[in-house]
């Protein structure tokens, strides 16, 4: 059966209700940053503004934002980026009424998900779903963007599956934090996250200065891209989306040491990069971090139009053991094109892996592959060598 | 049971291995936000430096940070600085031994009592739902008067959750009221949500929170409103708030630290956009906090668990630095104790209830 993506089916604008409704209302910005008394606040639904007498659909849609005028488009706006003179649409109902339809029946009532999931249901539809809409968004130039928490990339299978998937044309941006990237760049330079050996588990002496010791040697140099050049970095993700130059953006936190030079230390100017890249995904893929999974999800559109016109949701598939992330996610998503997987990300990036690459495509690098146990073993002869002093 | 602040003892600096130590061994930084390799990484322990022959001991401690010394003879001091915050010239303490041997001591038993009772302020590691915490509570009530009457520096870490529910709400808003609480760390939503009860009547929109859905108009509005009056002060100030906890820190001069993360997209006037400015106004009240108070509030709780010492010198005595960690998710309250933090006492459960119950045994 060939896979199709749900597709959105427009109101009937010809109805009465539609075309006798008031056009949608504006009030003026007097202050930057600050909106009119009477804003609408927005959701990540699709959305239409009746202006000029046409029911307008913005390009993106987002939650908890203004709708801005512009010409005879309405465009989506942060509270925050309003400017004084901008004319924002006021409106309390959302029926159509007021000139602004918010219509979750668009798409197919299969698309909602349904509330309540926990660590007992059954995941494997989802799972087809997901490597069905994955290979789809790979061959129809899609734009899957994952979001990660720093869990991936203390496990060695782990690591290794996520770099076949960006190989493999599965991973078309990274979201992130300082510590998701430190602790990757940690394990390609030192093979250790936070100073346990990312295979074997051991602790390596003095092993909890090696984060550290990464962060400023980076910091020394200057840049995540030149300690790369420099031949620092045995493997990782981030060097491998460096290498393929796939964007990724990070955003600080005050739990940052450090940071790394390309963390953005403005949530502002982070809150832009990163929606800069959602406003192009057609999915969101977010493995294990609270904070950035909300931000995401308060922030991606739930909808896109297709180059051919064509209205289509943007997935959000949200990995965390613990439900209630995967909860607070689903509520800002209004359970629209949101599946939640209640499981360790570590088995779902390994699963996704064996899933969608296939055997020929790990033929060319399981040659180059060393074994990691044969790898520690070696490092560890080295280490001996040098009276295990330095690295 | 009296409660007794335990008594610190500094190692006897006359044995052999502590006199014969040399001077720890300092590198000059070349660039601002540099270290030099080799570098020395603070812990939570007490941690001594020798310098000029002397031993110094480090204050208002961090982890996971280096120590800047100043050895001017007469004038030693070090002090304990973020890499990014280093500057040129700055003189960093190079060595990774403990031992004395590199002049750097690392003193884990300072406040072990001459009798049995060894070991009393080690993190308790393992807590779950089922630990028994009665002793916990009392203990806190203890040090909480203590604090109030030897002017200690109570700091609270406040999650969204305590915002969200009426005596919770009102219990915070009393316990700063009564002078328990000198500082508050929270986020924008948390700031928001009482502000919003407060002018409008509604948390998340809704007349009694019960679940999180898109019903955040009223509480963007509040957001909005406080941008127009240009301070969340003069908000307050415009009679439009009629209660809550930011009220109160308004009227009673308690700082509240509005740290930016990457889910405020619309910050109150007092948002802290830069996290690295927002981690420098948290940790300079972290450097004078006497006890801690960690609520529901992961991102917050981790960040000020690193850079809250263990110990600290309150009118030249060194005491303990009490941290107390409540959430619901074991996961969480473990979460520091991954992290090598000490003197922290955890307790899983709701932090609605926990502050409920602080407030009736102090104010009750």
């Amino acid at each position: 059966m060939e896979f199709k993506l749900p597709e959105f089916i427009y109101p009937d604008f010809s109805k009465a209700e539609y075309a006798n409704a008031a056009e949608v209302r504006f009030a003026t910005v007097e202050m930057d940053g600050v909106a009119p008394e009477e804003f609408y606040l927005t959701s990540h639904m699709p959305t239409f503004y009746k202006l000029g007498g046409k029911w307008v659909l913005p390009e993106h849609n987002s939650l908890n934002c203004v709708a801005v005028k512009d010409g005879e488009k309405i465009k989506i706006v942060e509270l925050r980026d309003l400017k004084k003179g901008q004319e924002v649409v006021c409106a309390a109902e959302t029926d159509g009424s007021e000139g602004v339809l918010v219509y979750r029946e668009g798409f197919p009532a299969w698309v909602y998900s349904a509330p309540g999931k926990a660590v007992e249901t059954s995941f494997s539809e989802d799972y087809d779903f997901l490597f069905q809409l994955m290979e789809y968004e790979k061959e129809h130039n899609g734009k899957i963007v994952w979001v990660l928490g720093p869990s991936v990339v203390f496990d060695y299978d782990t690591r290794v599956a996520l770099n076949r998937l960006a190989e493999n044309g599965y991973i078309h941006c990274l979201l992130a934090g300082n510590a998701m990237c430190t602790h990757d760049l940690e394990g390609g330079f030192l093979r250790t996250a936070l100073g346990q050996n990312i295979y074997t588990q051991e602790n390596v002496p003095m092993g909890h200065y090696n984060h550290l010791d990464l962060l400023n040697e980076v910091r020394t140099i200057g840049s995540i891209k030149d300690f790369i050049a420099s031949g620092n970095v045995k493997d990782g993700i981030i060097k491998t989306l460096s290498d393929m130059d796939i964007p990724f953006v990070l955003s600080g936190s005050i739990r940052d040491d450090g940071p790394l030079p390309e963390v953005y230390k403005e949530t502002d100017q982070a809150l832009t990069a990163t929606k800069a890249q959602l406003d192009e995904a057609t999915l969101i893929i977010g493995l294990a971090t609270m904070l950035h999974n909300l931000s995401v999800a308060n922030m991606a559109s739930g909808y896109r139009i297709r180059k051919d016109g064509k209205v289509t949701p943007v997935y959000m598939y949200v990995i965390d053991v613990t439900e209630n992330v995967a909860n607070k996610v689903g509520a800002a998503r209004e359970n629209m094109a949101f599946v939640p997987m209640i499981t360790n990300v570590q088995d779902f990036v390994v699963n996704c892996e064996k899933a969608l690459v296939k055997p020929a495509d790990k033929n060319l690098t399981d040659a180059l592959e060393l074994p990691e146990m044969e790898y520690v073993d070696a490092e560890k002869k080295e280490e001996a060598m040098r009276g295990g002093m330095g690295r | 049971m009296k409660f007794e602040m335990p008594k610190y003892h500094h190692p006897d600096f006359e044995q052999e291995f502590l006199k014969n130590a040399p001077n720890a061994t300092l590198e000059v930084v070349e660039r601002d936000g540099i270290s030099p390799r080799n570098y020395h990484a603070l812990s939570v322990f007490p941690e001594y430096f020798k310098i000029n022959g002397k031993w110094v001991l480090a204050e208002q401690s961090r982890m996971d940070t280096v120590c800047v010394a100043y050895d001017t003879p007469g004038q030693e001091r070090v002090d304990i600085v973020e890499f990014r915050n280093l500057k040129k010239g700055d003189k960093v303490v190079i060595g990774r031994t403990e031992d004395a041997s590199e002049g750097i001591y690392v003193w884990t038993q300072g406040f072990l009592s001459s009798d049995a009772e060894a070991d009393t302020f080690a993190f308790r590691s393992g807590r779950s739902r089922e630990t028994a915490f009665s002793v916990d509570y009392d203990t806190l009530y203890e040090v909480l008067r203590y604090e109030k009457e030897h002017k200690g520096y109570v700091t609270l870490i406040v999650g969204s959750a305590l915002a969200l529910d009426r005596d919770s709400r009102s219990a915070l808003e009393r316990l700063i009221r009564e002078g328990y609480v000198q500082a508050i760390f929270c986020g924008t939503e948390t700031a928001a949500f009482d502000l919003e009860r407060g002018i409008f009547d509604t948390t998340w929109g809704q007349r009694t929170f019960t679940k999180e859905q898109n019903t955040t108009r009223n509480l963007y509005a509040t957001i909005n409103l406080a941008r127009k009056y240009g301070s969340t002060k003069a908000l307050v100030e415009s009679g439009m708030v009629k209660d809550g906890f930011i009220k109160a820190c308004i009227e009673k001069n308690v700082p509240f630290v509005l740290s930016g993360t990457i889910r405020d997209r619309f910050g109150l006037p007092e948002t802290i956009n830069n996290v690295y400015e927002a981690q420098n106004v948290m940790r300079s009240h972290a450097r004078k906090t006497s006890t801690i108070i960690m609520m529901s509030a992961i991102l917050f709780t981790i960040a000020t668990g690193n850079m809250t010492p263990s110990y600290n010198v309150f009118d030249g005595e060194v005491r303990p630095v009490y941290m107390y960690t409540i959430d619901i998710q074991e996961f969480a309250v473990n979460k520091l104790s991954d992290r090598g933090t000490l003197t922290a006492v955890s307790m899983v459960t709701n932090a609605q209830d926990f502050i409920r119950n602080v407030d009736r045994a102090l104010n009750g």
